[in-house]
């Protein structure tokens, strides 16, 4: 990160300001849509989880300074993120009667050839994981989606790594059992 | 059988690896926008104030950030206001006590309104020289424009705080409200109020039973 200039009787802040605003901004390219994805994923509403992205970086923006460095950007993006969107389930104790929206108006369905059989499988699969439980449906899509080592799991969720590998394969395995049940609601949080 | 599920595992360990790809497409065409982004600014401008606020240690309280020093002034104005309610109670009559003690007994951030913003509701306990004892309830709104608090409501209650204050589910609301006990002059005599908003304004429920 940017050192801050040295204090000037008119300088400082406009200068600082603007500092802050082209890291929030490359931010928001950079995370923003995986922010975004992450944050669907708990809260499985679209405009929710923009509301959310919106001040995950918003929150972001007011602990630039305290960005400490000991981990990644992402990794700690990522933790805002789950603790917005955990706040944001508990204030509206929406937790359970949440329903996913209808993914499909996102993607290229709207075509007849795209519902090849190859398609719909893909669909079950993402329609299996999004009915998860929220404690395994994290864990897989860190993984699986954004990619990140059960160490940084750890990190952004606030639990060891073992618990998170209990819960990647757990979850691994509830998914099993859904895809092969075509699918299923399981709606237990 | 061990063979159909191994096969079936392999599938799903197959399909969680394509699981980005599957995603992408899915969510093609829904992004972080430019207006999405362009509105996180003109919030961070709003909130600029709050980043430029040095802050020495971590915060004590488990607020965010942002509340921490609202809250603090949301307190000092409750104190402020009970003076003045203290004031007023002591030139109220002839031989008003001269002295009037008070307690905070109760502090909480609660969603009353159930819109995901919460206010702070706090509970005073009044003791006086005379007779005089009262609980006092006060709850403040967060204005989102402004990022100051705004008193909302005050209602006293007869009689001694009996505690614990409990915020309770409003059946008919989104939001939750906060139920407030107090004894009266004798061990027999119990008062109950419930506290909500409702709409636009806070109503209280109260319940004078013996």
């Amino acid at each position: 990160m940017a050192e801050n200039e040295p204090a000037g009787r008119h300088g400082l802040e406009p200068s600082d300001t603007e500092r802050r605003h082209a890291e929030l901004e490359y931010l928001m390219r950079r995370f923003g849509d995986k922010v975004l994805y992450l944050a669907y994923s708990y809260l499985r509403d679209r405009e929710w989880a923009q509301d959310a992205a919106q001040e995950v970086f918003l929150r972001v923006y007011l602990a630039l300074d305290e960005f400490s460095g000991q981990s990644s950007y992402y990794t700690w993006i990522y933790r805002i993120t789950v603790n917005v969107c955990r706040d944001a389930l508990r204030k509206k104790n929406r937790y359970i009667c949440t329903e996913p929206d209808n993914l499909a108006q996102y993607g290229d369905t709207a075509d007849p050839e795209a519902m090849a059989v190859e398609n719909i499988t893909a669909q079950e699969v993402v329609h299996a994981i999004y009915s998860l439980p929220v404690a395994y449906r994290e864990v897989l899509l860190l993984h699986y989606y954004h990619d990140l080592s059960l160490k940084e799991i750890s990190q952004v969720l606030g639990i060891t790594v073992p618990a998170a590998k209990v819960r990647l394969l757990r979850g691994r395995r509830r998914l099993e059992g859904l895809v092969k049940d075509g699918g299923g609601h399981d709606q237990t949080e | 059988m061990v063979v159909a599920m191994t096969r079936q595992s392999n599938n799903a360990e197959k399909q969680l690896r394509q699981l980005r790809s599957i995603l992408r497409q899915t969510f093609r065409g829904w992004t972080f926008s430019p207006s999405m982004r362009a509105h996180v600014h003109r919030m961070a401008d709003q909130y600029a104030w709050l980043a430029r606020t040095p802050s020495p240690s971590p915060p004590q309280t488990g607020l965010r950030p942002g509340l921490r020093w609202a809250t603090w002034a949301a307190v000092a104005a409750a104190i402020l206001l009970l003076l003045i309610w203290r004031w007023q109670s002591d030139n109220a009559g002839p031989g008003a006590p001269g002295e009037v003690a008070g307690q905070p007994a109760y502090a909480a951030l609660v969603d009353l309104d159930g819109e995901g913003e919460d206010e702070l509701v706090a509970v005073w306990q009044i003791e006086g020289t005379l007779d005089l004892r009262q609980v006092l309830a006060l709850v403040w709104q967060r204005q989102s424009e402004t990022s100051s608090w705004q008193l909302l409501y005050t209602v006293p209650l007869e009689g001694q705080l009996i505690p614990p204050v409990q915020v309770i589910k409003a059946p008919d609301s989104p939001g939750k409200a906060v139920l407030v006990s107090s004894q009266g002059s004798s061990a027999a005599e119990t008062h109950s109020m419930i506290l909500r908003i409702d709409g636009p304004v806070v109503r209280t429920v109260s319940d004078n039973g013996s």
